[in-house]
């Protein structure tokens, strides 16, 4: 083996990464912890499993119909918490999420080959929120990148196992699309183990409605 | 119009975000608010109990980076395992983890610090109270 034979994968994997990051919330639990994710934007709808052997890593299987796209999304996902800061009244997170799988086209051709990597960082106090995610896909050589950001404020400042509540703001950047630049408000409920989002996008007149559940 | 749709729209969500919150503060039974804090129950080791009063010693860790609920739950499933370890409180505002142990048993603190690292946290200081 050549250093080439592990620095190319490796690079290759990096430069998906950084052009590709993604934003869901926390998508690392605890140790031996399982979460389901379910996201719908208009341009997406998935189901996310995933199980946490540690508090930096978990694994599942990840599933996405791409309305935009056209394609039905199937495989497994990594995420990782690359690094956490955590501060007397805040924390901050970067994670890399590495999905591998097929994607199967419908109507055309049969399943193929397809990948996902996303990039998020986000930090926290209990009053103020902000994120941003870039998320890169390779559906059967259907390539797009998108960014987004967000940023949120509670109102109120709940206790542990509270109904807790979000008001955001998610800022969208999709080149390809139509609508490049999409602003969806949001509101987010938080309660002991589940998440609940509710949003409507502005310029494409979408819904956008994600929930968390742990477990 | 689109505009005014949205206005309605966010409105409407706040709307309805506003009983949901008068209801939590106004039945506060269920919960121990008394110190902002949480009793710990799912523990296989632990007791259920209303108050986090343990028989036996009591360790306070302050904990940086306790913002939200998954956060407590992380680390309240983590203790929560630990047979020495009786109840579990996880006090948000003041970034607190209270353990109650066993009468006889405890943690000492490198264990202590290696379950809060280890779920993701950064221990800052270990207080003790009562006697094993």
């Amino acid at each position: 083996m050549t250093f080439l034979s592990y620095a190319a994968p490796a690079a290759a994997c990096l430069a998906w990464a950084v052009l590709a990051p993604v934003a869901e919330a926390r998508p690392v639990s605890y140790a031996g912890g399982w979460t389901a994710m379910q996201i719908n934007n208009g341009d997406y709808s998935s189901l996310h499993i995933h199980y946490s052997p540690t508090a930096f890593d978990s694994v599942g299987l990840y599933t996405e119909r791409n309305w935009a796209d056209d394609i039905q999304f199937t495989g497994i996902q990594y995420n990782r918490l690359l690094k956490r800061w955590n501060g007397p009244s805040s924390q901050g997170n970067l994670y890399l999420k590495l999905a591998a799988g097929q994607a199967d086209p419908f109507g055309s051709a049969g399943p193929e080959l397809a990948g996902i990597a996303s990039f998020a960082a986000d930090w926290e106090t209990r009053r103020w929120f902000t994120s941003f995610e870039t998320r890169a896909t390779d559906f059967s050589g259907n390539q797009s990148v998108s960014h987004s950001g967000r940023i949120g404020v509670a109102p109120y400042i709940g206790d542990y196992g509270d109904l807790h509540t979000w008001l955001m703001l998610q800022v969208e950047n999709q080149p390809d699309a139509a609508e490049p630049v999409t602003t969806t408000p949001l509101i987010r409920f938080f309660k002991g183990v589940q998440m609940v989002e509710l949003g409507y996008t502005v310029e494409t007149e979408e819904l956008l409605a994600n929930w968390i559940i742990r477990f | 119009m689109k505009t005014v749709t949205i206005a309605l729209s966010s409105l409407a969500l706040c709307l309805l975000a506003a009983p949901a919150y008068a209801q939590e503060t106004a039945e506060p039974a269920h919960m121990d608010h008394s110190a902002h804090a949480d009793a710990v129950r799912p523990a296989p080791a632990a007791q259920e109990e209303a108050t986090p009063a343990a028989s036996g010693e009591t360790v306070t860790a302050r904990v940086n980076g306790l913002v939200c609920d998954f956060c407590a739950q992380s680390i309240r499933k983590v203790f929560g395992k630990q047979a020495a370890v009786e109840t579990v409180k996880v006090d948000l505002d003041n970034g607190e983890v209270v353990l109650g142990m066993k009468k006889g048993q405890t943690l000492d603190d490198e264990t202590v610090g290696e379950l809060i690292r280890k779920s993701g946290y950064a221990l800052v200081e270990i207080k003790r109270a009562g006697g094993v």
